[in-house]
């Protein structure tokens, strides 16, 4: 479970990235997190793992603070960010490796064959980084991110680069890892996505949570039988109007 | 054409030096350091150029000086020419975006070289400016003495610049054939610096016999070590006994040497730059081999390795980073052996057998000692890993805060290798100081007393770079090239060699006194630095994000 309570971030003096965020993942659900560029997924995902400080409130993981408590928050999350390029220069099973040894990952043998078995990159693993494609290189920061099982995911874009087959494998993971109890928090563009898997949403605009809840509530509040592009449209609009 | 090749020129710069995360609030606060930076190594330069004059005079060879100063900032500019410029001719980012463009080859070469002649302008000012105007206002030379320095020292890296990127420019030539451009990339830099320091001790090993000989004439020692390089040669006598008909011919010959390097190397320039842009990267198609790829490690120990392999894999970082360390102490002593050797050929002496007589004299072992820790800590000056230690990760710094290892340990993890590279430094010199120049044993492992908790301290300078990382960049050449956080190794390592020779020299502190004052303080030092990164922690980190 992840919490935001009253979370707030600022860059600069007078303006917000990120203003009063209040909002739970719960367990067994797949939360999308949406927004024009610039809304403040990234700040939001960034302070939730970490990266950044947190200016007010707080950001809890399975009940630990994430600034109070970081080692016991990050063991509880696994984190793929919105840009693959990470360790070119390592082998994949390097990296894997790696991974392993920093969450101190037991059966790391069956579970690394498995993880990229199932990605189609077992047979690139004894190759640097470097040398995959862009959706290769989705493909290892995921199953670093996986690895040690955590009961958190965390994922920032992980569709980006992607190919049908793996994007569809990482949709049924997601699916499975929600229904086992367990919560997925993903931002993305795709807007088909999110409305296929996720069971709540978050809409986010220059730094405010302008909706959360599920596509039915939304349809509910603001226009019924359309699409959750067109619903995310209209919200983002008159958000925008009303500043 | 004129102005192409000027814009070109601009960028180019701009590509080699770092350009930073661009947040004005803070540029003035860095330009103030680097202002204070520069300030102190020029007051450091400046000491060492007073002393080496008051030696020349001494000798009766003032005009040497001003050689000997010509002569380094030929040799410094071939050497580190050959180190930057392939990443400014054939790995910078921009190359492929400038290829479809509608740029003649000649603007981009003369860019290029342009370029690389900028970056040795900023290593000139500080190891050729500011030598010669130490010699120029203590030997009372007149107003145009200066103008013609200026001049001099605008010419004379161009023919080295041309040398090193000629050498590159042909190694690189065969990259259309080479699918692992990786490996070409620090073959090629290996190459030419061995062909290089090949052509430095040849000369050396000739020259010697007549420098002795020049010795006993006043300034005779000018003349012979302007043989090393024409260009060195007229800069100096344009300097020493203001010939217009030097400068003059130093000026043609140096702008002949680039426009003929522009006329004629833009096909051999292509050649290489289109086959690196394309050649493959290597990819192996051996799996995995089951039984012991799956190795579980300490964490420390799986960080470090991922560390190391980060310094070794991408070459930028083995060339500029890793290869100085290996070549400069070998280099310097072989080259000092093999004139010290020649030197004694006529007395029927080795090298050895002069040293062990030396040696054998009381008052000569703590001298000895001083030198010695005088040289290894200079030789630790080309150690630069701790100052990019996090810059060098770019964006995958941030990993560094998601994951469960405390934020101190990760910090102490990453100086581990500036640690061991600074150690190996040390252990390199004081095997050569031992088996070329005979140094005794008790000698060598007081210095190594000293030297051991040194290394380690100098691996907290990683402090500096998490004060203001520059994770923003395009191409790894802007994280270690003109960063001017790598003038603090140097810095350091001066100040060491400075504090040694006023121990030693003024104070006439015996081994034992030093080896205990030195170490003492060191150590001190890394216990402070140790708590305060504990107590720190994820604050140190702020800079991260």
């Amino acid at each position: 479970m992840i919490e935001f309570q009253n979370v707030s971030k600022s860059y600069k003096k007078g303006s917000k990235a990120v203003d009063g965020l209040n909002m739970t993942v719960n367990n067994g659900e797949i939360f999308g997190f949406l927004g024009p560029n610039g809304a403040g997924k990234s700040t939001t995902i960034r302070m939730l793992t970490g990266i950044l400080n947190i200016d007010e409130g707080k950001i809890l993981c399975d009940g630990h603070d994430i600034t109070a408590e970081p080692m016991a928050a990050k063991r509880s999350f696994g984190y793929v960010p919105d840009s693959p390029d990470q360790f070119l220069s390592m082998k994949g099973i390097e990296y894997l490796n790696f991974v392993a040894d920093i969450y101190d990952v037991a059966d790391r043998k069956e579970k690394i064959r498995t993880l990229t078995q199932k990605f189609e990159i077992f047979d690139a693993l004894n190759n640097q980084i470097e040398s995959y494609s862009h959706g290769m290189r989705q493909k290892i920061v995921i199953c670093g991110a996986l690895l040690h099982d955590p009961d958190n995911w965390i994922l920032d874009e992980p569709m980006t680069g992607l190919d049908p087959r793996s994007a569809y494998d990482l949709k049924e993971m997601m699916r499975q890892h929600a229904d086992s109890g367990k919560c997925v928090f993903f931002s993305t563009h795709v807007l088909d996505v999110a409305e296929k898997i996720c069971d709540r949403v978050g809409i986010i605009h220059n730094g405010k949570l302008l909706f959360v809840g599920t596509l039915q509530e939304m349809r509910d509040t603001f226009k019924e039988n359309t699409s959750l592009e067109e619903l995310f449209l209209e919200i983002t609009e008159d958000a925008q109007t009303n500043i | 054409m004129l102005r192409r090749i000027f814009s070109l020129t601009r960028l180019f710069v701009r590509s080699a030096f770092f350009s930073g995360s661009g947040q004005k609030k803070r540029k003035w606060t860095r330009i103030l350091l680097y202002v204070i930076l520069y300030g102190y190594l020029t007051v450091v330069m400046g000491i060492f150029a007073k002393y080496l004059l008051g030696v020349m005079q001494d000798l009766r060879q003032p005009q040497a000086f001003v050689t000997l100063i010509l002569l380094a900032n030929v040799m410094l500019t071939l050497f580190t020419t050959i180190i930057s410029s392939l990443n400014v001719l054939y790995f910078s980012e921009d190359n492929a975006a400038l290829l479809p463009m509608p740029i003649r080859p000649m603007e981009m070469v003369a860019g290029r070289l342009n370029a690389l002649l900028v970056i040795e302008y900023m290593e000139e000012l500080l190891l050729g400016a500011v030598p010669l105007g130490v010699y120029a206002v203590l030997t009372a030379q007149p107003w145009y003495f200066y103008i013609v320095a200026i001049l001099v020292l605008l010419v004379l890296p161009i023919v080295p610049v041309m040398i090193a990127a000629l050498l590159i420019m042909t190694l690189m030539s065969t990259t259309g054939k080479i699918r692992n451009k990786k490996a070409v990339q620090a073959v090629t830099t290996v190459i030419s610096l061995v062909l290089a320091m090949g052509a430095g001790f040849l000369s050396s090993s000739q020259q010697s016999e007549d420098m002795i000989i020049s010795l006993v004439r006043p300034n005779g020692l000018a003349t012979v070590l302007g043989k090393y390089m024409p260009t060195v040669q007229l800069g100096a006598s344009s300097l020493n006994r203001f010939s217009i008909a030097s400068l003059l011919l130093l000026i043609l010959v140096s702008v002949l040497a680039y426009l003929l390097m522009i006329l004629f190397s833009q096909k051999l320039y292509y050649k290489g730059m289109v086959g690196s842009l394309f050649s493959s990267s290597g990819v192996s198609k051996k799996k995995i081999n089951e039984q012991t790829a799956y190795r579980s490690s300490s964490v420390a120990s799986s960080y470090i390795r991922k560390e190391i392999r980060t310094y070794f894999r991408k070459p930028i970082y083995l060339v500029q980073l890793v290869l100085p360390c290996i070549i400069m102490p070998i280099f310097m002593a072989v080259i000092f052996y093999v004139s010290l050797s020649n030197a004694m050929k006529g007395d029927g002496m080795s090298v050895a057998d002069t040293m062990r007589i030396l040696y054998g004299e009381n008052d000569m072992l703590p001298i000895v000692f001083y030198v010695c820790l005088m040289v290894q800590f200079f030789s630790s000056m080309y150690s630069f890993l701790s100052c990019v230690a996090i810059s060098k990760d770019g964006h995958d710094a941030a990993f560094m805060k998601t994951i469960p290892v405390p934020f101190y340990k990760q910090v102490i993890y990453k100086a581990v290798p500036d640690i061991l590279m600074t150690l190996f430094i040390y252990v390199l010199v004081g095997v050569l100081m031992a088996v070329l120049f005979v140094v005794p044993a008790k000698v060598l492992l007081c210095s190594m007393a000293v030297c051991i908790p040194y290394a380690v301290l100098h691996g907290f300078i990683i402090l500096l770079d998490l004060k203001n990382p520059k994770l923003q960049w395009n191409n790894e050449m802007e994280v270690v090239k003109n960063n001017m956080r790598t003038l603090i190794p140097v810095g350091i390592g001066l100040g060491n060699v400075l504090a040694v020779g006023l121990c030693g020299f003024w104070l006439n502190m015996s081994i034992p006194v030093m080896t205990a004052v030195f170490a003492g303080v060191y150590i001190v030092l890394i216990i402070l630095l140790f708590l305060y990164i504990r107590k720190a922690d994820l604050k140190l980190a702020d800079h991260i994000s």
